[in-house]
């Protein structure tokens, strides 16, 4: 985990409903995980970061935790997703 | 306990690549190479196999990866992973060799490598990232560039009639008895990226049970080169290039596999001394190695001639008998293509202790049997060098020579004389040893039993060995 790389997720209305993390100075602007999700929750911002790049940010809720644009992220730390356990053990970096 | 996806353990926290940004890769928006890291890293976390891997760094756009894996990693030369990881895995059969190869360096430079580690069914997780062109030297047609797909090299398009065909790997590396697992896979869709990921965990288990080679090529997308969109590019994909490279599991016989066990070398040196055949007294002298005839602990020589002067030889004859004086010794040959003529050396390190490198730049000992060699390496020997030449084919020295001996011997002249011009590189030789005193006449004559098996060859170099030795004590005593 990025201590350091602010997280600035806007953490839901439910504290442990599913959200996406995503650390703005880390984003490259690619655009994949917009076009991926499924719920189209991520949206193109209005912040310019460090590295010159438009920074993707959640809409703050729609999330359902599946993923994808973690995988879809070429950045190893630029995104993160937490989602409330389903039933199945569930451990950091494991399956969702 | 939620379920956390976060950068897997995996990566280092931070890159240490340069000063700023090290928190994010070197990859361009979009690349597919982050996508496929991510997958890794995931998967050597959850086999739970991060001290054992070793990562084969390559050389491409995916060359910093040991700055982003927090594994051992080694950065290789171009196209040779598979060779050294072949190294590592038999000296450390339990790592977990990964070779992360991209399309110019499993494809091109490094095919044959690739092929026959995989022929051999190494226990190495090949990741082969085809991104259709050469990326981190700007898109240059590479061998798996499509038919009509415009490069820099290929600006009207790739052709079958100049350049061919693309070059399907996977399906090559199918065809192989070895490989355990061969398929193809993508990046550029959630879907494919978790057929992928499934994969990849599945050849990481496999390795983990030491099962054989596992190669997995993975279709990623290069935005930058392609001229295209993240997206457009991650759609190209999936309409073009998987017409030409279908995705496909070709073939997974992991589960009726054994583990790969490779018999260790048993034994040790007297087990291997055996097995080459060495008779007692060519082994280690043993003892104490004599002092040096110039004080310090290491003596360095250059024989050098005509291809066909018995250069090589020379070298070898005075290696062979300088090991049986339990001085360490190396004897490094260096010639040109040709089997008579040309340029020939031979370099010979003796020491009294282990030698580092049997590179000779300036030797301490200079044997020249024809002029170039004279002129191109006379003026390398140190002042208290010394040069034995011969006198029968170098009629002038060049002006700027520093050696304290310099000493002719008409070597061809001599060995005509004792039977045959062939034995001038014995006569040389045989005077180094008259004047330097560095081997005894009958030290020499020893080695000369062993090398020349023949009774009439090694008389004959007998003859040119006193030949030799006669003319150069002379010339110590009168110097």
């Amino acid at each position: 985990m990025n201590k350091s790389a602010e997280a600035t997720g806007t953490v839901a209305a439910v504290p442990d409903a599913p959200r996406v993390i995503i650390r703005v100075e880390l984003c490259k602007a690619c655009g994949l995980c917009i076009v991926h999700c499924p719920k189209q929750v991520l949206r193109s911002g209005a912040y310019i970061n460090e590295l010159g790049y438009v920074a993707t940010e959640y809409a703050g809720e729609g999330c359902i935790g599946c993923g994808t644009c973690y995988y879809m992220c070429p950045e190893p730390g630029a995104v993160a997703v937490h989602r409330p356990e389903r039933g199945g053990k569930g451990q950091k970096g494991d399956a969702p | 306990m939620p379920i956390v996806l976060d950068k897997p353990s995996s990566f280092f926290d931070t890159f240490h690549r340069k000063p700023t940004q090290q928190k994010t890769t070197h990859y361009c928006p979009g690349c597919g190479h982050g996508i496929l890291h991510k997958l890794i890293a995931e998967a050597i976390s959850a086999a739970e196999l991060q001290d054992r891997c070793i990562i084969m760094a390559p050389v491409g756009c995916s060359v910093f990866l040991y700055y982003y894996f927090e594994c051992a990693s080694i950065s290789i030369p171009h196209g040779r992973a598979p060779a050294v990881a072949t190294g590592i895995s038999r000296m450390r059969p339990d790592a977990i060799l990964v070779c992360y190869q991209g399309d110019g360096d499993l494809a091109a430079i490094g095919t044959n490598n690739a092929i026959h580690a995989a022929s051999r069914g190494e226990k190495i997780i090949t990741f082969f990232v085809n991104n259709n062109v050469y990326g981190m030297t700007g898109g240059q047609m590479a061998p798996t560039t499509l038919l009509n797909q415009k490069t820099t090299t290929t600006p009207y398009g790739r052709t079958l009639e100049n350049e061919g065909a693309p070059l399907p790997v996977a399906e090559i590396m199918a065809t192989l008895d070895a490989p355990g697992l061969v398929a193809r896979t993508a990046v550029n869709s959630p879907r494919n990226i978790q057929k992928t990921r499934r994969l990849i965990r599945r050849g990481f288990e496999a390795m983990k049970d030491g099962k054989g080679y596992v190669f997995i090529e993975v279709l990623s997308h290069c935005p930058t080169n392609w001229r295209k969109t993240p997206e457009e590019a991650c759609r190209w994909i999936d309409e073009v290039v998987t017409k030409v490279y279908p995705l496909k599991l070709f073939k997974d016989d992991l589960d009726t596999r054994e583990p790969l066990c490779r018999e260790h070398p048993r034994g040790g040196f007297p087990e291997l001394v055996k097995a080459l055949g060495v008779r007692a007294e060519e082994q280690d002298a043993g003892g104490v190695p004599p002092a040096l005839p110039n004080g310090t602990d290491t003596l360095t020589f250059k024989g050098a001639g005509f291809g066909g002067q018995g250069v090589l030889s020379l070298g070898l004859l005075l290696a062979n008998t300088a090991m049986r004086k339990a001085w360490e010794v190396t004897w490094l040959p260096s010639y040109g293509p040709e089997m008579r003529g040309g340029v020939a050396y031979s370099s010979v390190v003796i020491s009294r202790k282990p030698i580092g490198s049997p590179v000779v730049d300036c030797p301490d000992i200079l044997i020249a049997l024809n002029k170039p060699s004279i002129f191109k390496l006379g003026p390398l020997v140190p002042e208290q060098g010394t040069i034995v030449y011969n006198s029968s084919m170098i009629d002038e020295l060049p002006p700027d020579l520093s050696a304290g001996t310099v000493a002719g011997v008409p070597a061809t002249d001599l060995a005509a004389e004792a039977g045959s011009q062939k034995a001038a590189n014995t006569v040389a030789l045989g005077c180094l040893a008259g004047i330097t005193g560095l081997l005894t006449r009958e030290e020499i004559a020893g080695a000369l039993r062993e090398t020349y098996s023949k009774p009439a060859v090694y008389d004959l170099n007998l003859r040119a060995l006193d030949a030799g030795w006669r003319h150069g004590v002379r010339q110590g005593t009168d110097a």
